[in-house]
């Protein structure tokens, strides 16, 4: 099957999440519909606490949403089952990075690559070309990453990300703990993968110069998502 | 037959009043075989009884017996004892012990020989024992013994009970072989039942432990969409392949330690056995069992049996076998159930929120 290039990879249709917390519940996100094309990439940016995580959870299979449908290609990714979802469609870079701390850079990429199947005959090797890719140092990739400093270990996540070779790449604060320069240089990686490979990329910031860079903005604000 | 004249005498009456209306001989051959002699006929005779046997063929040769025993069959009170119905063979040990009686060959000897000093009858190397048979088999305790019975159609069993009379016979050599033994092994399968539990339990804590230590990590591989019961057959393979060593060091550590301990135990079950035996001594023994009115008790002379005091501890491909599947048993029990959580994990929860 093939795809029109702008027929829509990722789509929202009134979604809602809400918390129970006690016997309150809280609704984070309110109806949200909104249809993610490939070869693009997503700002989505907000203020703390207005659900940016949440419905990146929502959109990446981590989680389900209290009403409404998340669709991959069409396809209830409900239906689809999570699990496979995510493991042959989309990737995260977490917010919290969660990296095995007790493997090495390296590892953490070429583990990755085994459990979502990727084809390579070298994993290794293509491991070493994504971290350089991303300006880890040669001397840091077999350090365990729990020896790496924040932004060494950001990059790392961002490097398993990728290397997952997935249609969808979610990011929540990729560039949080990262200078200037290095921000740069992952602002450039992220707009190559959606312009040159036809990924989908959206990136949850608080960064100006990554909203700058997308192509387009969306803010979340009071449960609802809108294009800026 | 001039034998069968002093059935009816009243004092064979009264002394074979003991076994009850149905009287029962026990005889025990001389290789340790067990004949026993049953009479049922409900004619208010004491028909009595008196083990007898023969060498080989089980039943005794009528003729030969009279002819061996002579005239003493005829003087001797409590007199001749008539045996006209019913015969049961028995010739395995379960009798024996059901009887009451010493398994085992030397002390099969040395009731025998007991007897013969007391004028009781050993021909043709057999003794016989006048046992209340009866009433064990209606305590049920003798059920099923006398197994094999045998119609001596038209028999005349002429043997005499010279004086014995009712006799007491007891169990008590017999429990003090056995007794450290029993208890030792009780001991072993009680604690091989502790050890199962507590091992399980302790192992459950652990694997729990170890895979709340792991969420983080099973998280982040469920996120990049590994299977849950893939991830808990992992953590179960891993158990296991524990488990398989430690059952293969434990088979070969367990032969020194199990012969060290084992003879420790006994040693110990020996010689409190040795006290209780002392003790007991003086005392009336409970497990025997006794015939009313008994002339001379046997207990009072019986030899002491030394307690057994030493085992041959050995570990067959079997035990090994048992051993190491009820350690992988334990080890997949004590994984499976703290292991349901594993399938109960949200990966969003473990990995939305910071470190
Ligand atoms: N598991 C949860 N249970 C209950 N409430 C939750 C849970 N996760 C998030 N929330 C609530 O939902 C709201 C949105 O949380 P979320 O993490 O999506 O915000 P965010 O926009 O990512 O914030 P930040 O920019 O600080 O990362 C918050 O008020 C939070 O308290
Ligand atoms: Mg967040």
């Amino acid at each position: 099957m093939t795809f029109l290039p702008h027929a829509p990879v990722l789509e929202l249709t009134e979604v809602t999440r809400s918390y129970q917390s006690g016997n309150r519940k809280r609704t984070v996100l309110r109806g949200i519909s909104y249809a993610f094309e490939p070869g693009r990439m997503y700002a989505v940016i907000g203020p703390s606490g207005s659900g940016k995580t949440t419905l990146l959870s929502l959109a990446s299979g981590l989680d389900s949403p209290s009403a409404g449908t998340v669709r991959f290609r069409g396809k209830d990714v409900a239906e689809l089952g999570l699990g496979r979802y995510r493991n042959r469609h989309a990737a995260t870079v977490f917010q919290s990075l969660n990296l095995l701390t007790y493997m090495t850079a390296v590892q953490n990429i070429t583990s990755a690559m085994e459990i979502t199947g990727v084809q390579r005959g070298n994993k290794n090797q293509r491991a070493v070309e994504l971290l350089d890719l991303l300006g880890v140092d040669a001397g840091d990739h077999n350090r365990r990453t729990l020896k790496l400093s924040g932004g060494q270990q950001q990059r790392v996540a961002i490097a398993r990300a990728l290397a997952c070779e997935v249609d969808i790449l979610f990011a929540d604060e990729p560039t949080g703990s990262l200078d200037h320069e290095t921000a740069g240089g992952i602002i450039s990686v992220f707009r190559k993968l959606a312009h040159d490979e036809g990924k989908c990329v959206v990136v949850v910031t608080h960064s100006r110069e990554v909203a700058a860079a997308s192509d387009e903005v969306l803010q979340l604000k009071r449960g609802k998502l809108s294009a800026r | 037959m001039a034998a069968a004249q002093d059935m009816s005498s009243p004092r064979v009456r009264r002394q074979l009043g003991a076994y009850g209306q149905a009287a029962v001989g026990v005889g025990v051959r001389g290789d340790g075989a067990m004949v026993g002699v049953h009479d049922r006929a409900d004619d208010g005779e004491a028909q009595a009884v008196a083990g007898a046997v023969a060498g080989d063929a089980g039943l005794l040769p009528v003729e030969g017996l009279e002819q061996a025993l002579g005239d003493d069959v005829i003087d001797m009170p409590p007199g001749v004892l008539h045996l006209d119905d019913d015969l049961f063979l028995a010739q395995d040990r379960e009798v024996y012990r059901a009887a009451g009686l010493v398994v085992g060959q030397g002390v099969v000897e040395q009731v025998e020989q007991e007897l013969t000093e007391q004028g009781g009858i050993a021909g043709d190397g057999a003794v016989g024992l006048g046992v209340d048979v009866e009433a064990q088999v209606r305590r049920g305790r003798l059920r099923g013994a006398f197994g094999s019975r045998v119609r001596g159609e038209g028999r005349e069993v002429v043997v005499a009970g010279r004086g014995i009379g009712p006799m007491t016979v007891n169990d008590k050599q017999y429990k003090q072989l056995v007794g450290p033994i029993t208890r030792t092994a009780d001991f072993a399968t009680v604690t091989v039942w502790i050890v199962a539990l507590a091992g399980t339990v302790i192992l459950a804590l652990i694997v729990a432990s170890s895979l709340r230590e792991r969420r983080k990590e099973l998280g982040i591989l469920l996120s990049l969409g590994e299977k849950k019961p893939k991830l808990l057959g992992q953590h179960l393979v891993e158990v296991v392949a524990c488990a398989v060593i430690a059952v293969g060091l434990a088979s070969a550590g367990s032969q020194f330690l199990s012969q060290t301990i084992g003879d420790r135990l006994l040693a110990g079950e020996v010689s409190s056995a040795e006290d209780t035996a002392a003790n007991a001594d003086n005392g009336p023994d409970p497990s025997a069992v006794t015939g009313a009115g008994g002339a001379t008790p046997l207990t009072e002379d019986a030899p002491e049996v030394e307690p057994i005091d030493s085992l041959d501890v050995r570990l067959g491909t079997a035990d090994i076998a048992k051993v190491g599947a009820t350690g992988l048993g334990i080890a997949a029990l004590a994984t499976l159930i703290p292991g349901a959580r594993v399938l109960r994990l949200d990966p969003r929860d473990i990995l939305t929120k910071g470190d």
